[in-house]
């Protein structure tokens, strides 16, 4: 039970300092939960978020699953997982039931629009990184630029877009194990 | 009490289908936000860009407040759980197979597919996000160029090495206080 609450608390204050998306989590993990708690090692964390990559879902949630998991099974994930949700889901419901009426005040406005450009530069970083690791070939690179086109210039399903993705890449890897042999 | 059944339905195929973190349900939200009248692309970037200012994982963070803003408090929390729930059962499910799974030529032959994909959907996001950030049309086009100059900044910025590990908040700050300086959007 001692167990159960310490994962809840720990990952609890992870997300509460943790800002932006993704990988920002990274060090946070690393710091509290490989080097101070030794519930898991550095080789675990790496692994976790090569997995965490290719599953859906967002990454800090996989994360916190599987430590959780490694640490006390089912009811350690379930308390891993809810302490990592509970510090954003009272903060931002907080935030926006009394930002929101103020949304139109034009300084706001000017703040907002900052803040938006900032988040494109942002998310163009976090492009270049996932490309990077994504697009290796020729074949991966015409799936990139497949699914950019579908889904800005049509409006196909993005989830339709993800398992067609899933279903090439198994029929890539055959035509090419089949011809090398 | 249709809302929220639809609601929660909704973000669990998000988080079903969304790969490689946060960032990849923003897709998916945006096409929601085409599908219904629960929000408006405008708002879809407002809430991406509180998102990133308030603490918490970015993914968790929009689906609070779009749940929130659909639904209010019961709309919030089901939309934060519903989203979370496919990747809490897939992962502890996979926390039991993952040795076994690493190598497996069919499992990686799928991901070989799935990540280039997955970027792609999130480039067009992106693209998507510029031309509303920096372009805005009533009647005549306007372009928001001390916008423009202040993206291209910081993705400069961020394109070094040293500047690319300060934390997230020092640019979001950044950008705020430029923003109301100079009143861009404007």
């Amino acid at each position: 039970m001692h167990q159960n609450l310490d994962l809840f608390l720990s990952l609890a204050k992870i997300s509460a300092s943790c800002f932006g998306g993704g990988y920002a989590i990274v060090p946070l993990l690393q710091r509290d939960l490989v080097e101070k708690k030794g519930w898991i090692t550095s080789d675990d964390l790496s692994e976790i978020f090569s997995i965490a990559q290719c599953t859906p879902g967002v990454i800090a949630v996989n994360a916190a699953t599987y430590v959780g998991v490694r640490v006390n099974g089912g009811l350690g994930a379930v308390c891993a997982t809810l302490g990592l949700l509970t510090p954003p889901l009272c903060i931002v419901t907080l935030v926006a039931a009394f930002f929101w009426p103020y949304l139109s005040n034009p300084w706001v406005q000017h703040a907002l629009a900052g803040l938006q450009a900032c988040v494109c530069a942002l998310i163009l970083q976090s492009v270049i990184t996932l490309f990077r690791s994504a697009v290796l070939d020729a074949p991966s690179l015409i799936l990139y630029l497949a699914a950019l086109l579908l889904s800005f210039f049509t409006s196909i399903s993005p989830a339709f877009l993800v398992i067609a993705a899933g279903l090439l890449g198994i029929a890539i890897c055959r035509w090419r194990g089949g011809k090398s042999k | 009490m249709m809302t929220l059944m639809q609601l929660g339905a909704e973000f669990f195929c998000i988080g079903l289908f969304s790969i490689g973190g946060g960032m990849a349900t923003v897709p998916f939200l945006m096409s929601l936000s085409e599908r219904t009248s629960w929000f408006s692309l405008q708002e879809l970037s407002n809430v991406i860009a509180i998102a990133e200012a308030t603490p918490g994982p970015i993914g968790v963070n929009m689906s609070t407040y779009l749940g929130y803003h659909i639904a209010g408090i019961p709309g919030a929390v089901l939309a934060t759980l519903f989203l979370t729930l496919p990747s809490f059962i897939i992962i502890f499910l996979l926390a039991q197979l993952i040795g076994k799974l690493r190598g497996n030529q069919t499992f990686e032959s799928v991901f070989y597919g799935l990540r280039p994909a997955s970027v792609g959907l999130i480039s067009s996001v992106l693209l998507s996000l510029c031309i509303a950030t920096f372009f805005t049309q009533n009647g005549s086009i306007m372009i928001h160029w001390k916008s423009i100059a202040l993206f291209l900044f910081i993705s400069m910025c961020l394109l070094l090495p040293k500047v690319r590990r300060l934390p997230i908040p020092i640019f979001l700050l950044l950008a705020v206080i430029t923003g109301i300086i100079f009143h861009l959007g404007s």
